[in-house]
Protein backbone atom coordinates (compact mmCIF):
# COMPACT_ATOMS: atom_id res chain seq x y z
CA UNK A 1 0.00 0.00 0.00
CA UNK A 2 1.69 3.16 -1.09
CA UNK A 3 2.18 5.85 1.45
CA UNK A 4 -0.57 8.43 1.76
CA UNK A 5 2.18 10.97 2.32
CA UNK A 6 3.11 11.15 -1.38
CA UNK A 7 4.12 14.50 -2.87
CA UNK A 8 1.03 16.63 -3.59
CA UNK A 9 -0.43 15.97 -7.06
CA UNK A 10 -2.81 18.17 -8.97
CA UNK A 11 -5.19 15.20 -9.12
CA UNK A 12 -4.83 12.79 -6.21
CA UNK A 13 -4.27 9.22 -7.39
CA UNK A 14 -7.11 6.75 -6.98
CA UNK A 15 -5.56 5.06 -3.96
CA UNK A 16 -5.21 8.33 -2.10
CA UNK A 17 -8.83 9.21 -2.82
CA UNK A 18 -9.83 5.73 -1.71
CA UNK A 19 -7.86 6.18 1.47
CA UNK A 20 -9.56 9.48 2.13
CA UNK A 21 -13.00 7.96 1.67
CA UNK A 22 -12.25 5.02 3.90
CA UNK A 23 -10.70 7.20 6.57
CA UNK A 24 -13.87 9.24 6.78
CA UNK A 25 -15.71 6.07 7.71
CA UNK A 26 -13.47 5.61 10.72
CA UNK A 27 -12.79 7.76 13.76
CA UNK A 28 -10.31 10.60 13.24
CA UNK A 29 -6.65 10.22 14.20
CA UNK A 30 -7.01 12.02 17.50
CA UNK A 31 -9.84 9.73 18.50
CA UNK A 32 -7.92 6.71 17.21
CA UNK A 33 -4.94 7.59 19.38
CA UNK A 34 -7.23 7.82 22.40
CA UNK A 35 -8.86 4.47 21.59
CA UNK A 36 -5.49 2.87 20.87
CA UNK A 37 -4.45 3.72 24.38
CA UNK A 38 -7.71 2.44 25.84
CA UNK A 39 -7.36 -0.80 23.92
CA UNK A 40 -4.34 -1.57 26.07
CA UNK A 41 -6.41 -1.55 29.20
CA UNK A 42 -9.76 -3.10 28.39
CA UNK A 43 -11.40 -4.79 25.43
CA UNK A 44 -13.21 -2.47 23.05
CA UNK A 45 -16.44 -3.39 21.30
CA UNK A 46 -15.95 -5.43 18.16
CA UNK A 47 -17.27 -2.67 15.90
CA UNK A 48 -14.83 -0.17 17.35
CA UNK A 49 -11.94 -2.56 16.96
CA UNK A 50 -12.83 -3.15 13.31
CA UNK A 51 -12.95 0.55 12.60
CA UNK A 52 -9.58 1.02 14.31
CA UNK A 53 -8.04 -1.73 12.19
CA UNK A 54 -9.51 -0.23 9.05
CA UNK A 55 -8.20 3.21 9.95
CA UNK A 56 -4.71 1.86 10.56
CA UNK A 57 -4.71 0.09 7.20
CA UNK A 58 -4.95 3.47 5.54
CA UNK A 59 -3.19 5.71 8.02
CA UNK A 60 0.48 4.92 8.55
CA UNK A 61 0.74 7.37 11.43
CA UNK A 62 -1.91 5.67 13.49
CA UNK A 63 -0.43 2.30 12.56
CA UNK A 64 2.92 3.49 13.89
CA UNK A 65 1.31 4.96 16.97
CA UNK A 66 -0.19 1.58 17.89
CA UNK A 67 3.12 -0.22 17.42
CA UNK A 68 4.90 2.41 19.44
CA UNK A 69 2.51 2.15 22.36
CA UNK A 70 3.12 -1.61 22.30
CA UNK A 71 6.84 -0.98 22.53
CA UNK A 72 6.31 1.45 25.36
CA UNK A 73 4.35 -1.21 27.24
CA UNK A 74 7.00 -3.84 26.69
CA UNK A 75 9.75 -1.46 27.77
CA UNK A 76 7.84 -0.46 30.89
CA UNK A 77 7.57 -4.07 31.94
CA UNK A 78 11.30 -4.58 31.52
CA UNK A 79 12.19 -1.31 33.20
CA UNK A 80 12.51 -2.59 36.78
CA UNK A 81 15.02 -5.21 35.64
CA UNK A 82 17.10 -2.57 33.92
CA UNK A 83 16.98 -0.23 36.88
CA UNK A 84 18.07 -3.05 39.16
CA UNK A 85 20.90 -4.02 36.84
CA UNK A 86 22.12 -0.44 36.68
CA UNK A 87 22.35 -0.43 40.48
CA UNK A 88 21.42 3.21 40.46
CA UNK A 89 20.22 5.09 42.35
CA UNK A 90 21.74 3.76 45.54
CA UNK A 91 20.96 4.78 49.08
CA UNK A 92 24.37 6.19 49.86
CA UNK A 93 26.27 5.61 53.07
CA UNK A 94 24.74 8.58 54.88
CA UNK A 95 21.20 7.44 54.14
CA UNK A 96 22.07 3.92 55.22
CA UNK A 97 23.52 5.16 58.49
CA UNK A 98 20.40 7.23 59.04
CA UNK A 99 18.25 4.23 58.33
CA UNK A 100 20.17 2.02 60.73
CA UNK A 101 19.95 4.63 63.48
CA UNK A 102 16.22 5.04 62.99
CA UNK A 103 15.65 1.30 62.99
CA UNK A 104 17.71 0.90 66.13
CA UNK A 105 15.70 3.58 67.89
CA UNK A 106 12.32 2.39 66.74
CA UNK A 107 12.82 -1.35 66.87
CA UNK A 108 14.67 -1.13 70.15
CA UNK A 109 15.77 -4.40 71.60
CA UNK A 110 12.42 -6.11 71.22
CA UNK A 111 14.07 -9.09 69.54
CA UNK B 1 8.04 -23.54 60.85
CA UNK B 2 11.70 -22.72 61.22
CA UNK B 3 12.95 -26.27 61.05
CA UNK B 4 16.72 -26.81 61.07
CA UNK B 5 16.59 -27.79 57.40
CA UNK B 6 14.94 -24.54 56.44
CA UNK B 7 17.46 -22.52 58.39
CA UNK B 8 20.55 -24.02 56.88
CA UNK B 9 19.09 -24.42 53.38
CA UNK B 10 19.90 -20.86 52.34
CA UNK B 11 22.46 -18.65 54.05
CA UNK B 12 20.07 -15.76 54.21
CA UNK B 13 17.74 -17.66 56.51
CA UNK B 14 20.55 -18.82 58.75
CA UNK B 15 19.80 -16.21 61.36
CA UNK B 16 16.73 -16.61 63.50
CA UNK B 17 17.13 -13.11 64.75
CA UNK B 18 16.01 -9.99 63.00
CA UNK B 19 19.07 -8.25 61.66
CA UNK B 20 18.00 -4.88 60.37
CA UNK B 21 21.56 -3.62 59.96
CA UNK B 22 22.45 -6.46 57.67
CA UNK B 23 19.19 -6.01 55.80
CA UNK B 24 20.06 -2.36 55.16
CA UNK B 25 23.47 -3.36 53.81
CA UNK B 26 22.31 -6.27 51.71
CA UNK B 27 18.90 -5.11 50.54
CA UNK B 28 18.70 -1.39 51.25
CA UNK B 29 19.68 -0.19 47.78
CA UNK B 30 17.39 -2.62 46.02
CA UNK B 31 14.42 -1.75 48.24
CA UNK B 32 15.13 1.95 47.83
CA UNK B 33 15.25 1.67 44.05
CA UNK B 34 12.06 -0.34 44.00
CA UNK B 35 10.29 2.29 46.07
CA UNK B 36 11.77 5.31 44.30
CA UNK B 37 10.75 4.03 40.88
CA UNK B 38 7.19 4.01 42.10
CA UNK B 39 6.87 6.91 44.52
CA UNK B 40 9.40 9.21 42.86
CA UNK B 41 10.28 11.17 45.98
CA UNK B 42 13.52 10.31 47.77
CA UNK B 43 12.31 11.04 51.29
CA UNK B 44 9.16 9.02 50.74
CA UNK B 45 11.16 6.13 49.32
CA UNK B 46 13.48 6.17 52.33
CA UNK B 47 10.56 6.28 54.73
CA UNK B 48 8.94 3.33 53.02
CA UNK B 49 12.16 1.33 53.27
CA UNK B 50 12.32 2.16 56.96
CA UNK B 51 8.72 1.12 57.54
CA UNK B 52 9.33 -2.07 55.59
CA UNK B 53 12.30 -3.07 57.69
CA UNK B 54 10.38 -2.32 60.89
CA UNK B 55 7.62 -4.67 59.82
CA UNK B 56 10.28 -7.19 58.91
CA UNK B 57 11.77 -6.95 62.39
CA UNK B 58 8.36 -7.53 63.94
CA UNK B 59 7.35 -10.39 61.69
CA UNK B 60 10.62 -12.12 60.84
CA UNK B 61 9.64 -15.19 62.75
CA UNK B 62 6.83 -15.76 60.29
CA UNK B 63 9.32 -15.74 57.44
CA UNK B 64 9.87 -19.43 57.19
CA UNK B 65 12.30 -19.41 54.30
CA UNK B 66 9.52 -19.97 51.81
CA UNK B 67 11.04 -17.42 49.51
CA UNK B 68 14.28 -15.53 49.48
CA UNK B 69 14.85 -12.92 52.12
CA UNK B 70 14.85 -10.23 49.48
CA UNK B 71 11.58 -11.21 47.87
CA UNK B 72 10.02 -11.37 51.34
CA UNK B 73 11.18 -7.83 52.06
CA UNK B 74 10.01 -6.63 48.65
CA UNK B 75 6.62 -8.16 49.39
CA UNK B 76 6.34 -6.09 52.55
CA UNK B 77 7.49 -3.01 50.63
CA UNK B 78 4.83 -3.56 47.98
CA UNK B 79 2.17 -3.42 50.69
CA UNK B 80 3.68 -0.24 52.07
CA UNK B 81 3.70 1.32 48.63
CA UNK B 82 0.09 0.32 48.19
CA UNK B 83 -0.78 2.00 51.50
CA UNK B 84 1.01 5.08 50.28
CA UNK B 85 -0.97 5.10 47.05
CA UNK B 86 -4.22 4.76 48.98
CA UNK B 87 -3.21 7.68 51.15
CA UNK B 88 -2.49 9.72 48.02
CA UNK B 89 -5.89 8.80 46.68
CA UNK B 90 -7.54 10.10 49.82
CA UNK B 91 -5.49 13.25 50.18
CA UNK B 92 -4.91 14.30 46.60
CA UNK B 93 -7.35 15.20 43.94
CA UNK B 94 -6.29 12.74 41.30
CA UNK B 95 -8.78 14.02 38.88
CA UNK B 96 -7.37 17.49 38.85
CA UNK B 97 -7.06 18.04 35.15
CA UNK B 98 -4.25 20.55 35.00
CA UNK B 99 -2.12 18.19 32.97
CA UNK B 100 -4.93 17.61 30.56
CA UNK B 101 -4.23 20.61 28.45
CA UNK B 102 -4.05 19.68 24.83
CA UNK B 103 -0.33 19.66 24.31
CA UNK B 104 -0.73 17.62 21.15
CA UNK B 105 -3.05 20.11 19.51
CA UNK B 106 -0.37 21.29 17.10
CA UNK B 107 0.15 17.80 15.71
CA UNK B 108 -3.37 17.29 14.42
CA UNK B 109 -4.95 19.34 11.69
CA UNK B 110 -8.29 21.06 11.88
CA UNK B 111 -10.08 17.81 11.18
CA UNK B 112 -8.09 15.90 13.80
CA UNK B 113 -5.89 13.96 11.41
CA UNK B 114 -2.15 13.72 11.95
CA UNK B 115 -0.34 16.49 10.10
CA UNK B 116 2.11 14.84 7.72
CA UNK B 117 5.41 16.01 9.13
CA UNK B 118 4.22 15.87 12.70
CA UNK B 119 2.83 12.39 12.85
CA UNK B 120 4.66 9.52 14.55
CA UNK B 121 7.94 8.88 12.77
CA UNK B 122 9.21 5.51 11.65
CA UNK B 123 11.21 4.33 14.63
CA UNK B 124 14.58 2.82 13.87
CA UNK B 125 16.14 0.69 15.19
CA UNK B 126 13.14 -1.59 15.70
CA UNK B 127 11.90 -2.40 19.19
CA UNK B 128 14.09 -5.39 20.06
CA UNK B 129 17.22 -3.65 18.82
CA UNK B 130 16.35 -0.39 20.54
CA UNK B 131 15.88 -2.16 23.85
CA UNK B 132 19.45 -3.41 23.70
CA UNK B 133 20.79 0.13 23.93
CA UNK B 134 21.65 1.70 27.25
CA UNK B 135 20.69 5.06 25.76
CA UNK B 136 17.17 3.84 25.21
CA UNK B 137 16.72 3.02 28.90
CA UNK B 138 18.33 6.25 30.02
CA UNK B 139 16.02 8.20 27.76
CA UNK B 140 12.91 6.42 28.87
CA UNK B 141 13.72 6.97 32.52
CA UNK B 142 14.28 10.61 31.77
CA UNK B 143 10.91 10.78 30.05
CA UNK B 144 9.17 9.13 33.00
CA UNK B 145 10.78 11.55 35.42
CA UNK B 146 9.18 14.42 33.52
CA UNK B 147 5.65 13.19 33.94
CA UNK B 148 3.62 14.98 36.61
CA UNK B 149 3.40 12.96 39.84
CA UNK B 150 -0.17 11.76 39.60
CA UNK B 151 0.11 10.78 35.96
CA UNK B 152 3.35 8.97 36.73
CA UNK B 153 1.75 7.12 39.63
CA UNK B 154 -1.09 5.89 37.45
CA UNK B 155 1.27 4.96 34.64
CA UNK B 156 3.68 3.05 36.84
CA UNK B 157 0.91 1.16 38.61
CA UNK B 158 -0.55 0.12 35.28
CA UNK B 159 2.51 -0.41 33.13
CA UNK B 160 5.33 -1.29 35.50
CA UNK B 161 3.37 -3.28 38.05
CA UNK B 162 0.52 -4.40 35.80
CA UNK B 163 -2.11 -3.56 38.41
CA UNK B 164 -5.58 -4.24 36.98
CA UNK B 165 -7.52 -1.09 36.10
CA UNK B 166 -10.27 -1.64 38.64
CA UNK B 167 -7.74 -2.03 41.42
CA UNK B 168 -5.97 1.19 40.45
CA UNK B 169 -9.29 3.00 40.52
CA UNK B 170 -10.18 1.60 43.93
CA UNK B 171 -6.77 2.43 45.39
CA UNK B 172 -6.57 5.96 44.04
CA UNK B 173 -10.24 6.72 44.31
CA UNK B 174 -10.70 7.60 40.65
CA UNK B 175 -13.15 6.51 38.01
CA UNK B 176 -12.23 4.31 35.08
CA UNK B 177 -12.91 7.21 32.75
CA UNK B 178 -10.36 9.29 34.68
CA UNK B 179 -7.90 6.43 34.46
CA UNK B 180 -8.20 6.07 30.69
CA UNK B 181 -7.65 9.78 30.19
CA UNK B 182 -4.60 9.87 32.45
CA UNK B 183 -3.04 6.83 30.81
CA UNK B 184 -3.73 8.24 27.37
CA UNK B 185 -2.00 11.48 28.26
CA UNK B 186 0.92 9.64 29.83
CA UNK B 187 1.40 7.41 26.80
CA UNK B 188 1.06 10.25 24.36
CA UNK B 189 3.63 12.33 26.22
CA UNK B 190 6.05 9.46 26.68
CA UNK B 191 5.79 8.37 23.08
CA UNK B 192 6.50 11.86 21.84
CA UNK B 193 9.33 12.38 24.29
CA UNK B 194 10.97 9.06 23.45
CA UNK B 195 10.67 9.85 19.77
CA UNK B 196 12.22 13.28 20.10
CA UNK B 197 15.00 12.23 22.46
CA UNK B 198 15.95 8.83 21.19
CA UNK B 199 14.51 7.63 17.88
CA UNK B 200 14.67 10.84 15.91
CA UNK B 201 18.39 10.95 16.53
CA UNK B 202 18.88 7.42 15.27
CA UNK B 203 18.28 8.08 11.60
CA UNK B 204 14.77 6.77 11.04
CA UNK B 205 12.36 8.27 8.54
CA UNK B 206 10.30 11.31 9.47
CA UNK B 207 7.70 10.60 6.83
Amino acid sequence: MSSAAAAPDPAPPLETRLAMVVLRLTPDCREVSRLTSEELDHPLPWGTRSRLRLHRMFCQYCARYAKQLDLLREASQQLPAHIEASERPALGSEAKARLKRALHERAGHSE
Amino acid sequence: MNSPDTITATPSTASLHADPERWVDEHGDCLYRFALTRVRKEEVAEDLVQETLLVAVRTHEKFGGRSTERSWLVGILKNKICDYYRKLGRETNFTDLEFFGDEQSDRFDGENYWIHERGPSDWKPEGEEAMKRAEFWQTIQGCLAKLPDRIATVFSMREIDDVPSKEICATLNISEANLWVMLHRARMALRQDLEANFFDGQGGARL
